[in-house]
């Protein structure tokens, strides 16, 4: 009765599906639905992919990373305070209005305003003011010299304002209108947004005719998606999923480091890890070359500080403990801890839990009893961002701050004012706040390598590996990853 | 002496066998298991069932942390055994116990027991899960208690029903008439005539249990790594079907024949405990 | 009548309410969405400023309170993820969950009832044996794990149906069928049990003494009386869609309020959650209601009406 049904129904599917693929059409498979697609109004990957392609932003990075110009043409710091920024007099937005500087200035006031409610105040809050000096040319100040200005200018999209004022915050969510290389069609809410191509594109012809962005939430569902040309560019695989697309002729695995870094914090401030010594065996107890070529399918790199090449901070050469479990052993005697000490580990199903089980053993070892406690997302950020009493021992992540900088992740992880942060220590305060209140780079790069010295000698925070991202591409796509993530559809094109 | 001369092998009496194995082999466990269970050798990853490695034959294979399948798949039937009878057992006899009382007493006792059934209910099992989750970590203990919460509703409704049905019956209400007290009537003679359906559904959840803790795991919430359970061995197969199908497809095997000898041992039940039915 | 219809609905009240504060308080022990939505490194200060503009940091008892009233004007309030009403999120989703659960409901009918005649009707036949295996098996699945498989099978290898997505026609074949399978095997169980049960009754024989097959038999009596314990089945089957449609709709990517209420529960979306929650509870109120009417319309023994 069943087979049946099947196969009625089956027939009737092969004259309403189409198995050919229409070049034209591109289609991404997301993890999830964009949350908004107002620019300025969330912080996660599923609304960037999609809003990006829809708006341009003040300036990007080129597929080297370095900083390039895009709304904004050219830019000057005239003093330590002031940065004054040339605007591009060629771009249109997709209604056919020009970009100029109060659309520029609108934008920053809109983000900095805390009515808004922006989840990345934090990141812009240090731009005290905003003004148009001449229909192109646009002034931003700071509070107090800001380094980091131009990399968090990256995440900055230029919206219209004459069109946000018109139609509300509300509308521009549902229905964005930008300057970039797509516009807007539909957003079927759970299922699909459709973009059509600007023909108008002041950079050049976008590739596709039309780009939909799927939200495919499980990664053998995006698999399938794939493997059926239903999808062309799939997010969000692991090494384990990049397995199942080995030996398929039309498919295949892209991938690319980021700047995201596995670390391992631990609690300097309380417990058996208060001890620098434990806290440096535990480093030497683990195997972080082991865990990246049998657990991240030798994707991700062995890094030996908290940044990766991809920051500005990062110093070549640095050193950081081998695998060596004999010397964890010693240092634990030495520290008078004995075998079968117990440290807890905090964490939610988000993180990866392989890696967290491999340490586990990697600990158990040489005689460390690492406990897990799983708990919801919001339970776990509660308790990693606690005073270091309730925060437990330890923690696995993968850090990343999106600015390719060093005072996005150290200042954060290390500086003793940092919710983020259990470890404290007035002399890498000091090097860390030296860091971020100067311009002069070479000045910063000194500031940085002290406080990576003391990061160290007290390892209060061991840096596991340079994490990829795995894409699962056509293999017709003509398409390189970068490092930040970035998912620019002009960078895009069909092979031959 | 005699019965065991006419002793022919009965699916049922094949099920209970089967039941008994896997009881024993719970029980038995840290002595029959190969390797230690949560030992991981990460040389040893996503090997095929029969592959040897440093010494050590793993008869169904390894899973994503090189640790031995068989070795996972008894342990785990303690963890997963430990659940679904637990969670049946107190859901039963909660549920059925309200049930009947809602049944027999009727008035505000029945509109209390049945709407606060009914709220348990209309809440989603999934949110229910978190919530416990978050107030106790999650793992055996609060697994058994979000099982505990959700089920006993199920088996409420079905006794209450049938319970309607039989209090309504003349002799029942005779029996009343004559002083008969609650107690008495609600085990004498309710009881064994409610316990069909409720025997089926107690069969029914006693897999279901299992696949529960599957889904819950499924996102994160389940059985804790390292420790094994069959649930959350599924759920990481998934992720392997074409690369490493044997992680999930033995455990599914077991919970199938464990689903089909606890269904087989219930209809077994039912027929007989049932006065009316024509067991043969 | 009546008088029964307004005290269940009176209590139908209070156990929303019930539900509404049971949901609130639960949510909020477990923090609020900003945490979740900020930055990796923002600091204390940044959380503040935000929380204290979604009003998060006033007293828990004003904030139940503000909710409450907001209810009361029949307003669910909007999301703080998304940032437009929750009303329009859900009604937007509401459609593909009725959509999942009534073809799922369908097809565990259309299927599991006649599996389950067939069964009571062979009963101690070998032909009776293919009927349960099927049966145990689609029991014994979970659903994450068939959804796969059917992708792989009907999808992938045979090409005839989407693998995910709710775009075509067709889209809704395979996230229905994994969804009805337990279902299904609960509807043939449960009915063939039924039927047996009422097989052995002397009505029964008198009618096969009279000449009648046992499939008319089936059909025209033993149905109605095998009827009143599938009712409140089938009611508390259409509940177990919604939780079990979960896993479908992340499987499957099929956007109903399952895969929606997951990841509002995520992110701490209070109000969406809340929203859902006592959508679904008010909807299984009222089945509850059905279900209870026509036990008493089916069993006229049962003096459900009029109390």
């Amino acid at each position: 009765m069943k087979h049946l049904i099947l196969s009625l129904v089956a027939t009737v599917a092969l004259l309403v599906t189409s198995p050919v693929q229409a070049k034209d059409k591109f289609v991404v498979d997301n993890v999830q639905e964009p949350s908004s697609l107002d620019p300025h109004r969330q912080w996660n990957p599923d609304s960037y992919t999609v809003y990006r392609n829809i708006y341009d932003n003040l300036v990007t990075r080129d597929i080297s990373g370095v900083i390039v110009p895009q709304v904004a043409a050219a830019w000057t710091a005239i003093s330590d305070t002031e940065v004054d920024f040339t605007l591009r007099n060629d771009i249109t937005f997709h209604d056919g209005t020009a970009l100029t500087a109060a659309d520029v200035v609108f934008s920053v006031k809109r983000i900095t305003d805390p009515k808004f409610k922006s989840p990345q105040l934090g990141q812009f809050s240090k731009i005290t003011g905003a003004e148009a000096t001449g229909p192109q040319s646009v002034r931003l100040t700071t509070n107090g010299p800001y380094p980091v200005l131009m990399a968090q200018l990256v995440k900055l999209s230029i919206v219209s304002k004459a069109y946000t004022e018109s139609v509300g915050n509300e509308t521009l969510n549902l229905t964005p209108m930008g300057s970039g290389p797509y516009k807007f069609v539909e957003w079927r809410k759970g299922v699909k947004v459709v973009l059509e191509r600007n023909d108008n594109y002041w950079r050049g012809t976008p590739p596709f005719a039309t780009v939909e962005f799927a939200a495919v939430p499980d990664a053998a569902t995006r698999l399938a998606d794939l493997r059926t040309g239903k999808a062309d560019l799939i997010v969000g695989l692991n090494p384990d999923d990049a397995l199942q697309l080995e030996g398929l002729s039309n498919v295949e695995v892209r991938s690319s480091p980021t700047e995201r870094v596995g670390y391992f914090m631990m609690n300097t401030q309380a417990g058996p890890l208060a001890d620098k010594r434990v806290r440096q065996a535990v480093s030497y107890a683990i195997d972080r070359q082991l865990i990246i070529d049998a657990l991240l399918g030798g994707y991700s790199q062995v890094t030996n500080q908290l940044l990766t090449p991809a920051h500005f901070g990062y110093i070549e050469g640095l050193e950081w403990y081998g695998y060596d479990p004999q010397k964890a052993k010693t240092l634990l005697a030495e520290a008078g801890v004995g075998s079968g000490v117990e440290i807890e580990l905090i964490t939610s199903p988000r993180f990866d839990q392989r890696i967290i089980q491999a340490i586990q053993q990697q600990l158990s070892d040489v005689g460390i009893t690492l406990n897990i406690s799983m708990s919801d997302m919001s339970t776990f950020l509660g308790r990693r961002r606690a005073e270091p009493a309730g925060f437990g021992d330890t923690v696995f992540g993968r850090w990343s701050c999106a600015c390719q900088d060093a005072d996005g992740v150290l200042y954060a992880m290390f500086h003793s004012g940092s919710v983020w942060s259990k470890y404290v220590n007035p002399e890498l305060d000091k090097y860390l706040e030296a860091g971020r209140s100067t311009l002069n780079n070479a000045k910063r790069i000194e500031a940085y390598t002290e406080a990576h010295r003391i990061i160290f000698e007290e390892a209060p925070s061991i840096p596991l590996y340079q994490a990829a991202a795995i894409y699962g591409a056509n293999s017709a796509l003509s398409w390189s990853p970068t490092t930040n993530e970035a998912v620019f559809l002009m960078d895009m094109g069909w092979n031959g | 002496m005699s019965y065991w001369k006419s002793w022919r092998p009965t699916a049922s009496s094949i099920a209970i066998l089967l039941l008994l194995t896997f009881a024993l082999a719970a029980i038995l466990a840290p002595f029959i298991a190969p390797v230690d269970p949560n030992r991981q050798d990460l040389f040893a990853r996503l090997k095929p069932p029969g592959t040897e490695v440093r010494d050590t034959f793993y008869l169904l294979g390894t899973d994503e942390l090189g640790r031995d399948i068989l070795s996972r798949i008894i342990h785990g039937s303690r963890v997963s055994l430990l659940i679904a009878i637990t969670s049946v057992f107190v859901s039963l006899i909660i549920g059925t116990t309200l049930g009947v009382m809602a049944g027999y007493f009727r008035g505000w006792v029945e509109a209390i027991i049945m709407r606060v059934a009914d709220v348990v209910l209309s809440v989603p099992a999934l949110l229910l899960a978190i919530i416990t989750v978050i107030v106790l970590e999650p793992g055996l203990l609060s697994l058994i208690a979000v099982l505990g919460f959700t089920r006993w509703p199920r088996y409420t409704r079905v006794a209450y029903g049938q319970t309607l049905g039989v209090a309504t019956r003349p002799y029942v209400i005779a029996a009343r008439f004559h002083g008969a007290g609650a107690f008495w009537l609600m085990t004498r003679h309710i009881l064994p005539n409610i316990l069909n359906p409720l025997i089926v559904i107690a069969t029914l959840e006693f897999g279901l249990m299992i696949l529960f803790e599957a889904g819950l795991s499924f996102l994160g919430l389940g059985i804790q790594p390292p420790t094994a359970s069959w649930g959350a061995m599924m759920s990481v197969g998934r992720n392997y079907l074409n690369t490493a199908w044997w992680i999930a497809t033995y455990p599914g095997l077991c919970l199938f024949m464990l689903v089909l000898c606890v269904n087989l041992l219930g209809d077994t039940l039912r027929d007989r405990l049932d006065p009316r039915s024509n067991y043969r | 009548m009546f008088y029964f219809l307004f005290v269940r609905i009176v209590q139908a009240v209070f156990a929303l309410f019930g539900v509404a504060t049971l949901v609130f308080v639960i949510q909020h022990l477990s923090g609020d969405p900003v945490a979740l939505m900020v930055p990796e490194g923002a600091t204390a200060q940044d959380i503040a400023i935000l929380r204290e503009q979604f009003g998060f940091d006033r007293p828990i008892y004003i904030q139940f309170l503000e909710y409450l009233a907001g209810l009361l004007h029949g307003n669910l309030g909007t999301s703080y993820i998304q940032n437009i009403p929750v009303a329009d999120i859900v009604t937007s989703r509401l459609g593909y969950t009725l959509q999942l659960s009534g073809a799922a409901l369908a097809i565990a009918l259309l299927v599991g009832l006649p599996i389950g005649i067939f069964a009571a009707l062979n009963r101690g036949r070998w032909l009776e044996k293919p009927a349960l295996a099927l049966v145990l098996a689609a029991q014994s699945m979970p659903t994450f794990w068939s959804g796969i498989l059917l992708i792989l099978l009907f999808a992938v290898t045979l090409d005839w149906l989407p693998s995910s997505g709710a775009e075509t026609f067709t889209s809704i074949l395979l996230p229905a069928i994994c969804l009805s399978g337990l279902t299904m095997a609960t509807f043939a169980r449960i009915s063939r049990n039924a039927i047996v049960e009422e097989l052995g009754k002397d009505y029964v024989r008198a009618a096969y003494a009279r000449g009648q097959s046992r499939l008319s038999i089936v059909l025209r009596h033993v149905s109605r009386n095998a009827a009143v314990p599938m009712i409140s089945i089938v009611a508390l089957e259409l509940a177990n869609m919604l939780a079990g449609a979960v896993i479908v709709e992340t499987v499957f990517a099929w956007p109903g309020l399952g895969l929606l209420a997951v990841q509002a529960i995520q992110a701490n979306d209070f109000l969406v959650v809340q929203a859902i929650v006592l959508l679904g509870a008010g909807a299984y109120i009222v089945l509850n209601l059905a279900a209870d009417l026509l036990y008493g319309l089916v069993d006229p023994r049962i003096k459900a009406i009029g109390g």
